[in-house]
């Protein structure tokens, strides 16, 4: 084992996380516990707020599941203990991997895999992984109140300019998704459709790069990763499919009438 | 009465800002304890590299200093005011907390921006952070050993690699059909992207593109609005 280990694994390290999420625990409970309180004064139905916990708390298992990976590979270099509070409490699983390699490469490693890594350079990944991730949440304390009533004001006085903002933001960040398209063409994510050796190549590098730091990269032969193989495909576009449909069934639940008997529902039931 | 209620609920969320406020800067000075606590226990037999450290925090403020503005400012309507405040602290935004908090006001028909709303969305994004902690917490002891093989394993890699655009893709689609003549321009736009420059460019410039995509499907619309092809109230 590396000696730095020993300090990510220390129960300083165990106690010090810990604390910060329960923190963080304790306060969605409390904000949980506030709107509770509100809904039933604005007299919304019990019923309706116990369906939305339950609901958002089942709909939150699948994307889940992908994080674990990316604890599974930050535990095996930064130690059991932050990379879980980091996943768990503020990052999301895009950053810290991106951010514990930029860490790593300005001590001249090649990524955090690296023989060189040591106990510097991972108290150094600590300091500069907790900062620079606290540029949203110093965001959110000093500007949004004045975006929330900036927003509030626009719903009030101009619904229609509002609407199309939200509108127009929302489809804006779902149109960002549209690729997708490009990766069904692409075999980005696995669901190419690019046959033979070439698209193999493409899709298996797109595995690896998502999988393995740079210097690790290499293009092995179809045999050694049989899991990547290409008939992955014929898998991958299936479980789009399940997963699809599984968030689309939750999306018209009865209380969607109108639609869901209408036009979807057949479709998806 | 309607006074009064609009006054109950100004006092609502102007306590909720001072609340939002106050957890999230307990919860800043929480995050920066984690490397100071390490730092003063074992800064004497650790040898720190200060000019290091710094070149990489300015690496990675340069990487994420843009994307946090774009991503407050655009999120945020979405998640309610608390809902800002919990999901900035709990992170995962992009692939839990804003899916999570869409799917809640449609399932139950509320409007965003409304009072239920706001309850709606909050009820929603602190469910949604309870499941994702435990799921770590059972993950870091023992749950991510046991199941990182079967999720990468031969089935199931592909599926999981595919859970956020799966997730938005059930969320737009909806949205996409019912609005049609607001998204297509922006479907169509974004496809073209992609195809053209490729993903490589287009995800290294992720946080531009997004706010670019915002201003201008923004400004299609109001043309769109002006000139009257889009007539009524957009119906959500």
């Amino acid at each position: 084992m590396k000696e730095y280990l020993s300090i990510a694994n220390s129960k300083v390290m165990a106690f010090a996380c810990g604390i910060v999420i329960i923190y963080v625990l304790g306060q969605s409970l409390f904000f949980m516990r506030r709107a509770w309180k509100r809904g039933k004064e604005i007299g919304m139905d019990t019923k309706v707020m116990k369906s939305t916990v339950s609901g958002s708390a089942l709909f939150s298992i699948v994307p889940s599941i992908p994080i674990l990976i990316i604890l599974v590979m930050l535990m095996s270099v930064l130690g059991n203990y932050f990379p879980w509070l980091r996943l768990s409490v503020i990052g999301s699983s895009s950053y810290e991997n991106v951010a514990a390699n930029i860490a790593a490469r300005s001590f001249g490693l090649l990524s955090y895999t690296d023989e060189g890594y040591n106990a510097t350079i991972f108290i150094s990944t600590l300091w500069a992984m907790s900062i620079c991730i606290l540029y949203e949440p110093l965001l959110v304390m000093f500007g949004q109140k004045s975006l929330d009533k900036g927003m509030g004001k626009l719903r009030k006085n101009k619904p229609v300019i509002y609407n199309l903002l939200i509108d127009g933001i929302f489809i804006a960040m779902m149109g960002w998704f549209l690729r997708a398209i490009h990766d069904l063409l692409d075999g980005k994510t696995g669901a190419g459709l690019i046959p033979g050796r070439a698209g193999y190549r493409r899709r298996c590098g797109a595995h690896i790069e998502l999988a393995c730091p740079k210097d690790q990269q290499t293009f092995p032969d179809r045999d050694v990763i049989p899991w990547r193989h290409a008939d992955g495909n014929a898998r991958s576009i299936y479980c789009q499919f399940v997963l699809i449909r599984m968030s689309v069934n939750q999306n018209w639940r009865e209380n969607d009438e109108e639609r869901s008997s209408k036009r979807t529902g057949k479709l998806y039931k | 009465m309607k006074k009064e209620a609009a006054n109950a609920q100004e006092n609502y969320t102007n306590k909720t800002h001072r609340i939002g406020k106050i957890s999230t800067l307990i919860a800043i000075l929480l995050i920066l304890m984690v490397p100071a606590v390490i730092t003063v226990i074992y800064g004497k037999e650790v040898e720190i590299q200060i000019p290091n450290t710094v070149s990489a925090i300015i690496t990675l403020s340069a990487i994420y200093g843009t994307v946090s503005v774009v991503e407050v400012v655009s999120f945020s309507p979405f998640l309610g005011s608390a809902g800002t405040y919990l999901s900035f602290i709990t992170g995962n935004i992009m692939n839990m907390k804003l899916p999570a908090a869409t799917n809640a006001l449609r399932v139950n028909n509320v409007e965003r921006g409304t009072d239920e709303g706001e309850v709606i969305t909050t009820l929603a994004i602190g469910a949604s952070s309870i499941v994702t902690t435990i799921i770590l917490f059972l993950g870091m002891l023992f749950l991510g050993r046991l199941l990182v093989p079967v999720i990468t394993g031969p089935a199931l890699a592909p599926a999981f690699n595919n859970v956020t655009p799966a997730l938005t893709g059930a969320l737009a689609a909806p949205y996409f059909m019912k609005n049609k003549k607001l998204s297509i321009p922006t479907a169509i736009a974004g496809c073209l992207l992609y195809l053209i420059l490729g993903y490589d460019f287009m995800s290294s410039g992720y946080s531009f593109f997004m706010l670019g995509f915002i201003v201008v499907s923004f400004l299609c619309y109001l043309l769109l609005y002006k000139t009257g092809i889009v007539k009524e109230n957009v119906k959500r």
